[in-house]
């Protein structure tokens, strides 16, 4: 049975091997990374900000809490302030032309990364459905088809239509549980 | 929990409003008699809303395969360098021999950097890239991982010097140990820090340093004797 987050962060301190973290890093690192590069638009700082969540997570996991967040809360505070750092170092240098309408704010920093953490987890949590979930979802909501027409438009069968998109919604609503995730 | 077993596949379209007006109408008139129903509407209520966060088809970006490796690096060398140091020997009066003694022990006991003893030795081959050079790497386990002692000549310096040393593991995936510079007269020598343990892998390759997920073509490679 694979073992919880907490249970591999209490773990961490006394890791030899690698493998706690190694676990840890392939359950959050894609997620970390597409919220960083979605929030940073740019791959390599985004893979700057992944590592140095991992490098906080391994010298501060004696201090994690659990009964204060969950793993996945605190990583993504991490990857938060690692992004306002890339933000202000990107702001310190002289901005281009087309930079100019960039945030100025801590304020407007605040509420368009609390955004970008939102809509980058609700991005992945719906890249693990399975592509047929995924298909009617996004047919339904973000089309705004009926099921009527999806049958139409894909030739399958009415009934499937309707069965396939009660599944896939419990199951974008599991995942969006197991993420903690609220509008 | 699921809605009832004649209505259990409308709830999904209902909640994203997804059914024919006529199929609407029915659904809300059910729910009024069917608690089972009712309560997974609610439980599905928020979906839509968290749905309107995000965009249809948005793409996941992919991360760098050798980010997993550069990371998992790091981590050996910030435990490797955190290990406690060892505590000074007390100046003592000991007769000569016994100094002589207690020095060859200790050099015997363990490598520099409080490294445990060698646990693998390889000798390195020059690949068609490699331009005739060899070398050998030394393996001693040190915490979360370890630590490869590298010596190498007539490694090519003309298109470049920097280097990177990789262990490859039993199952075929290639752990970085790290990067290291070339003298300009071909030698080199360094310590270096993978995060794998002993049986983990048996081969050792030296390629020139990756260009961003493009690993570096291959200098030299050895097999280890444990």
């Amino acid at each position: 049975m694979a073992s919880s987050d907490a249970t591999l962060v209490e773990k961490l301190p006394f890791d030899r091997s690698g493998d706690e973290l190694r676990e840890l890093y392939r359950r959050y690192a894609p997620e970390l990374f597409g919220f960083a590069t979605s929030a940073l638009g740019d791959r390599e700082l985004a893979e700057e900000v992944v590592q140095d969540v991992f490098a906080q997570l391994w010298r501060h996991a004696e201090d994690y809490d659990q009964r204060r967040a969950s793993v996945r809360t605190w990583l993504y505070a991490i990857a938060r302030n690692r992004i306002i750092d890339a933000h202000r170092r990107a702001a310190a240098r002289p901005k281009r032309a087309e930079e100019e309408d960039a945030l100025d704010t801590a304020a407007e920093m605040d509420d368009a990364l609390d955004h970008a953490v939102l809509r980058w987890q609700v991005t992945s949590a719906l890249a693990r459905l399975s592509p047929t979930h995924r298909e009617v979802i996004r047919l339904a909501h973000y089309g705004g088809l009926t099921m009527r027409e999806i049958s139409e438009r894909t030739g399958v069968p009415l009934g499937t239509v309707k069965s396939r998109t009660s599944y896939a919604l419990r199951h974008l609503r599991l995942i969006f549980d197991e993420m903690e995730l609220e509008p | 929990m699921s809605g009832c077993r004649s209505h259990a596949d409308l709830i999904g379209p209902y909640v994203l409003e997804a059914l024919e007006p006529d199929e609407m109408q029915a659904m809300r008139r059910h729910m009024k008699s069917c608690a089972r129903c009712a309560a997974e509407v609610h439980s599905l209520a928020a979906v839509p809303a968290l749905l309107d966060r995000a965009e249809a088809d948005e793409p996941v970006a992919p991360l760098s395969p050798g980010l997993e490796d550069e990371v998992l690096d790091r981590f050996v060398r910030e435990r490797a360098a955190a290990r406690p140091r060892r505590r000074r020997w007390r100046r003592i009066a000991i007769p000569a021999t016994a100094v002589a003694a207690l020095i060859a022990g200790v050099l015997i006991a363990v490598l520099p950097d409080g490294a445990a003893p060698a646990y693998a030795r390889a000798e390195l081959w020059s690949m068609p890239a490699g331009g005739g050079a060899a070398g050998t790497a030394v393996a001693a386990e040190v915490t979360g991982g370890t630590r490869v002692k590298l010596r190498a000549d007539h490694l090519p310096v003309a298109r470049g010097k920097d280097y990177e040393l990789w262990c490859v593991r039993t199952d075929g995936h290639w752990v970085n140990g790290g990067s290291f510079h070339a003298r300009s007269d071909g030698t080199a020598a360094a310590e270096l820090t993978a995060a794998v343990q002993p049986g983990d892998y048996h081969v050792v390759v030296i390629t020139r340093r990756s260009s961003g997920s493009v690993r570096g073509a291959e200098v030299m490679r050895g097999k280890l004797t444990y």
